[in-house]
């Protein structure tokens, strides 16, 4: 058996039957109904737009500043919307680094992996927490609790190695502190307000 | 205008240092072409629109500073242009070798134009790292996705936006992170992709591929054909290996230009699969028949035992003779089919009128045009459209009615996409609201069965505004006056509550139609499978008579035909009052001339219909029936009815490929042989008559459809001896004035001949209908309609309205889709279509099953949300066997058309019930074995 995806199996492809899929499917590629919160954020703000394609952006980003990020029923109500095929409204969306379109999850930890923060370990920093919670850089975890990111420089290179958690600026960060930091976030079921602390102090 | 001199004069230039002269509008690459000079290139495709993104076209044009693309440039007057200039020359090799650096190491196509363009100009790449790359995306069923060997030309994106129209492949992200991707970046095979494999079709480098390997593989031969599906007529290659369909290919033709469907790319291998009949059969003595039969198309034996084919011929034969002789002929029937060629549905036709000596001969038209049919020859004198689809180009405005092409006509689709981009406006009116909708100038999502009142008060108006062209009235029409006075009671405002169209729209529509340049009307199953099926089309016609919009390119009447060949059986005389070429059987005239032809008496009386025959079986007045092709025991309405009536018959002969739900039933079943098993001709909806020909030989025993009729006719006391299809056409051409000048050398030679053609070496004439109609005055005849409700109208107990149609996988009764691999994998259970709030109200979710009952039957099968269903209806199509529709469907018949009621009749919905234990045919699931060996 070949592995999928490896690339001696050129052109090799086919699925299988897509029964469960197939079932569901509708025929413009939507399962409906819609997600409740998309539906009303479609229904108080969404419909008000101008279908026109000048509505794109704003449209998109009416829905990420109200839902938190684009879910896939957000994109599906957009392009029904303004007439405008899915892919379009993908190939904008994609185009902003500005668009999210993984939940994020209810806590937010970004290692900065700045030349300061380099120079004194981050990257250590970020593989410990990645191999801790099980989870890629960009990603969230399954459980929905942590998103964790990677950011070019703080300016807080002083503090050097640097951790963001919550909008709480940690510095001098170890691999231990770090876990206990984010243990100390999933005990508050929200994310608190952000303060400067120096962990190791 | 500058443009318009440049691009209606040759312009003469030197290339290479040669003179050489550019035809208007041609680039410097196709010039380079014509005149035998190559230049590499990669996002220019001949036949697309050039993108100019890849830069290994480019040529040294002298006096520029920069190099410039020839894919996009047009040479001027006096021009020097170089394309293998050591500047040229070395930009074009460092272009592919940066390309070719960044490609996987093993190449995914043989083909690969990257792959022939490195070796045409020695290009010597070293190979990088493989860049990062998504991995390979197998989840289509079709189409193996592997987008490391992707150099975005964005061909796919043009095929599948600017071509298909289908919108599904596009750019995302940007820089170097920049990718294809399918709809919102999902999986192919979870996209809304339709599988129409024109992007793969595009792709230079083998990134998009026909899945499993199958593009690898290297044909022993070709074979130019058609498609064997819808009406439309697609043009196809055949790439052939070991008596084996290895794919399919879009040919040149004129109704697709290389366009195809996914039936009619994927659609195939049913030809291969295991339950193909390949011996006669009889039916065992212990096997009593039953309309409550359930069937195991794997164990045939159980019900019938293998015979010889004289033994089985002596008996089907033998058994409707002796019914013939004991019962008179008026007991016999024939089916025939619009799947079959020109030449089987004429020899058939005649077997019935001279062997059984009855005009009781029809087929399936009768359930899908037959009343539009029935209007367009007592309106206007000629049953065939009179305007091809591809027209559409040329019009201002097409109102699309009661049709999804996307769907069943999905090449004539396109062309209607392509012609909306180009400006055309597009009125779609449907019940059901297609993603065709999308495209629309104006969506009109009326109530079903209120189709004359819509139209009548679009007429109205028209009247009002003084919109109607009074020079073509006076001219060629005649009746204006008792149209005008019966539309006079249809305003828009009393018409708006009863369709659900606001009055003002219906007036806009009416003006825009009335008043375009050019409008064309295009109409499918929703206006003629109606009882008033031949009101709604009356309506259509008076539409476009009363505005003078016909005749001309751009305008006309288009009923876009359903099967690939149901223009040319209804012209070659398979139905029941008319002799080939709709000339009436009880006119003294025409039955002359057929007695002459064929050298025998005929009988005067129209013969029945085919739901009538149904009828008449029950009665007990018709008791021996041939069926070649058809498959009445899933087609027709009631189908518990028509299978009591064909189980009760004292001999029914059935010649198929496999043991459909109507061979179950037979007492002889002959094994025929399948499309691309034979050679014949075929008659488009533009009235194109083409040449499928031969690509495989027939499994088994199975025999050829011509020489098994003629074996017919010989035991019923005919002496026939055609050697082949071209004797049987060439017959035709006698018996029909408007084929008479088609040759079957020019069919040979072009593949296609437009009729009518009435003398050897007329071109064919596309738009018909230019000075007058062929009726006897050379007038059309307008033809008022009234208001008729639907037979059967939601009540308390049945309060859903049920629509049935068809899909876009699955053809008819699914006998052959649901037997070719590909479609079945993509659709391989029953669902029907309904809407989410509808489906919430009994309590159910998507991907439920549901149970659908009328006052005739009960079906169980998934629920799909579809908001394009409007609320109050369900849409079921009828190709599941597990969940055969029809046993659900009104019997009743349009009093012209004789065409019942498919698109309404009442049913209820309850959550839940039980699933046949049997699903498709395992095709589909013998894909999924095919992947677990790998
Ligand atoms: S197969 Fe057709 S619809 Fe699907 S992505 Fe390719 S071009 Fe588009
Ligand atoms: S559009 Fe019709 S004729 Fe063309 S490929 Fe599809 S099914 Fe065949
Ligand atoms: S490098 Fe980490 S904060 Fe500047
Ligand atoms: S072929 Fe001309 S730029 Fe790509």
């Amino acid at each position: 058996m070949k592995k999928p995806g490896s690339h001696d199996s050129p052109g090799m492809g086919g699925g299988k039957p897509k029964a469960e899929g197939a079932r569901i499917r509708r025929p413009g590629g939507a399962v409906l109904p819609l997600d409740p919160e998309v539906e009303r954020w479609f229904a108080a703000v969404g419909a008000a737009f101008p279908a026109s394609r000048s509505s794109i952006i704003p449209m998109l980003q009416s829905a990420q500043a109200s839902l938190g990020y684009l879910p896939r029923d957000a994109m599906q109500a957009i392009a029904r919307h303004l007439k405008v095929s899915p892919v379009t409204l993908e190939g904008v969306a994609s185009f902003y680094a500005q668009f999210r379109f993984d939940k994020p999850g209810r806590h937010r930890v970004t290692v900065c992996r700045g030349t300061a923060c380099y120079v004194r370990g981050s990257s250590k920093l970020m593989d410990d927490i990645q191999a801790d919670l099980k989870v890629a850089a960009g990603g969230t975890t399954a459980d929905g609790e942590v998103t964790l990111e990677a950011v070019s420089c703080f300016g807080a290179c002083a503090l050097a190695p640097v951790v963001v958690v919550d909008g709480t600026v940690n510095g001098r960060v170890s691999s231990a502190s770090l876990k206990a930091l984010v243990d100390a976030a999933g005990q508050h079921p929200q994310p608190q307000p952000g303060r400067r602390t120096k962990a190791g102090a | 205008m500058m443009n318009t001199l440049q691009e209606t004069e040759a312009v003469s230039f030197t290339l290479n240092g040669a003179a050489v002269s550019a035809s208007p509008g041609e680039t410097l690459i196709q010039t380079a072409k014509r005149h035998g000079v190559e230049i590499p290139h990669l996002c220019y495709k001949e036949g697309m629109r050039a993108d100019g993104n890849c830069r290994a076209c480019v040529v040294e044009i002298k006096g520029e500073r920069v190099l410039a693309p020839s894919c996009c440039r047009q040479p001027q007057e006096g021009m020097e242009v170089s394309t293998n200039s050591p500047r040229a020359l070395h930009s074009q090799k460092m272009v592919l070798e940066l390309l070719r650096s960044d490609m996987p190491a093993q190449s995914y196509s043989p083909d690969s134009e990257l792959d022939h363009w490195v070796d045409e100009l020695q290009v010597i790449a070293p190979r990088f790292m493989p860049r990062l790359s998504p991995g390979p995306d197998f989840s289509h069923p079709a189409i193996a996705v592997n987008l490391d060997a992707c150099i975005q030309c964005t061909r796919c994106v043009r095929a599948c936006r600017e071509e298909q129209v289908n919108d599904v492949i596009g750019f995302a992200f940007r820089g170097h992170r920049s990718e294809i991707v399918f709809d919102l970046k999902d999986p192919m095979g979870a996209s809304t992709c339709v599988a129409c494999g024109e992007c793969v079709r595009a792709c230079p480098t083998g990134a998009l591929m026909p899945a499993r390997g199958v593009g690898l593989v290297a044909a022993d031969r070709t074979v130019e054909s058609v498609c064997p599906y819808c009406g439309v007529g697609c043009q196809l290659t055949y790439h052939v290996k070991d008596n084996r369909i290895l794919r399919v290919e879009g040919r040149d033709g004129p109704a697709n230009e290389s366009r195809l469907c996914v039936k009619g790319r994927y659609g195939f291998d049913y030809v291969h699969h295991r339950q193909r009949l390949t011996k006669p059969l009889i039916r065992r003595a212990d096997a009593p028949k039953s309309a409550d039969f359930v069937m195991d198309p794997d164990d045939p034996l159980s019900v019938f035992r293998e015979a010889s084919w004289e033994e089985a011929l002596a008996l089907a034969t033998g058994g409707l003779k002796a019914i013939r002789e004991s019962q008179g002929p008026q007991a016999l029937c024939g089916f025939g089919s619009a799947k079959g060629s020109n030449e089987e549905a004429y020899l058939f036709q005649k077997l019935v009128r001279t062997g059984f000596r009855t005009n009781n001969v029809d087929h399936c038209t009768r359930l899908c045009h037959a009343s539009s049919v029935a209007a367009l020859l007592e309106g206007i004198g000629s049953g065939a459209v009179s305007n091809p689809v591809r027209d559409v180009i040329h019009s201002e405005v097409v109102l699309l009615i009661g049709s999804n092409p996307i769907v069943n006509h999905p090449v004539a689709a396109t062309w209607i996409k392509n012609a909306v981009k180009a400006g055309t406006k597009l009125i779609l009116a449907d019940p059901r609201r297609s993603d065709l909708a999308r495209h629309a100038a104006h969506y009109l999502q009326f109530k079903p069965d209120t189709d004359v009142a819509l139209l009548n008060a679009m007429m109205h108006t028209i009247v009002l505004e003084n919109l109607v062209d009074q020079n073509f009235i006076k001219d060629r029409v005649s009746g204006y006056e008792e149209l005008r006075k019966n539309v006079e009671g249809f305003s828009p405002e009393a018409m708006a509550p009863l369709c659900g169209i606001p009055a003002e729209t219906i007036k806009e529509v009416a003006r825009l139609f009335a008043t375009s340049k050019a409008s064309m009307i295009l109409w499918g199953m929703g206006i003629s499978q109606h009882v008033h099926g031949t009101d709604n089309a009356r309506c259509l016609i008076a539409l476009s008579l009363m505005t003078g919009q016909i005749g001309r390119p751009g305008t006309g009447l288009h009923p876009l035909r359903g099967q690939n060949n149901v223009q040319g059986a209804s012209d070659a005389g398979l139905i029941p009052m008319m002799y080939p070429d709709y000339q009436r059987v009880n006119e003294p005239q025409a039955q002359a001339k057929f007695e002459a032809l064929w050298n025998t008496r005929l009988d005067a009386k129209p013969g029945l219909t085919v739901v009538e025959i149904m009828d008449a079986v029950h009665e007990g007045k018709i008791r021996g029936m041939y069926i070649m092709g058809e498959n009445p025991a899933m087609s027709d309405p009631d189908v518990h009815h028509a299978r009591g009536a064909l189980a009760k018959l004292d001999c029914l002969v059935v010649q198929d490929i496999f043991l459909t739900e109507t061979a179950y039933l037979a007492d002889v079943v002959l094994p025929a042989s399948a499309f691309p098993e034979k050679t014949g001709t075929f008659t488009n909806t533009d009235r194109l008559v083409q040449l499928g020909r031969k690509a495989l030989e027939s499994p088994g025993e199975a025999r050829q459809d011509l020489w098994i009729i003629q074996e017919m006719a010989r035991g019923l006391g005919l002496v026939w001896d055609y050697a082949g299809p071209e004797e049987v056409f060439n017959e035709m051409r006698r018996a029909m004035p408007s084929i008479a000048g088609i040759t079957w050398a020019r069919l040979e030679q072009e593949s296609g001949v437009t009729y009518p053609c009435e003398q050897e070496g007329d071109p064919g004439q596309r738009v018909v209908f230019t000075e007058k109609f062929p009726t006897e005055s050379g007038r059309a005849r307008l033809v008022p309609a009234d208001i008729i409700p639907a037979a059967e109208r939601p009540d308390r107990e049945f309060p859903f309205v049920l629509i049935t149609g068809r899909q876009l996988e699955h053809w008819h009764t699914g006998s052959m889709t649901r037997r070719a691999t590909v479609l079945d994998a993509i659709e391989p259970e029953p669902v029907a279509s309904i809407h989410p709030l509808d489906l919430d109200a009994i309590g159910a979710k998507p991907g439920d099953v549901i149970s659908v009952t009328s006052r005739r039957g009960t079906v169980s099968l998934y629920a799909r949300a579809d908001d394009g269903t409007p609320r109050g209806a369900l849409f079921i199509p009828f190709c599941y066997y597990e969940a055969a529709v029809n046993l659900l469907t009104n019997p009743v018949l349009d009093p012209f058309g004789k065409i019942p009621e498919f698109k309404y009749c009442a049913v209820k919905l309850t959550k839940g019930g039980v699933l046949a234990l049997r699903s498709s045919y395992g095709g589909g699931q013998s894909m999924a074995a095919v992947q677990a060996e790998q």
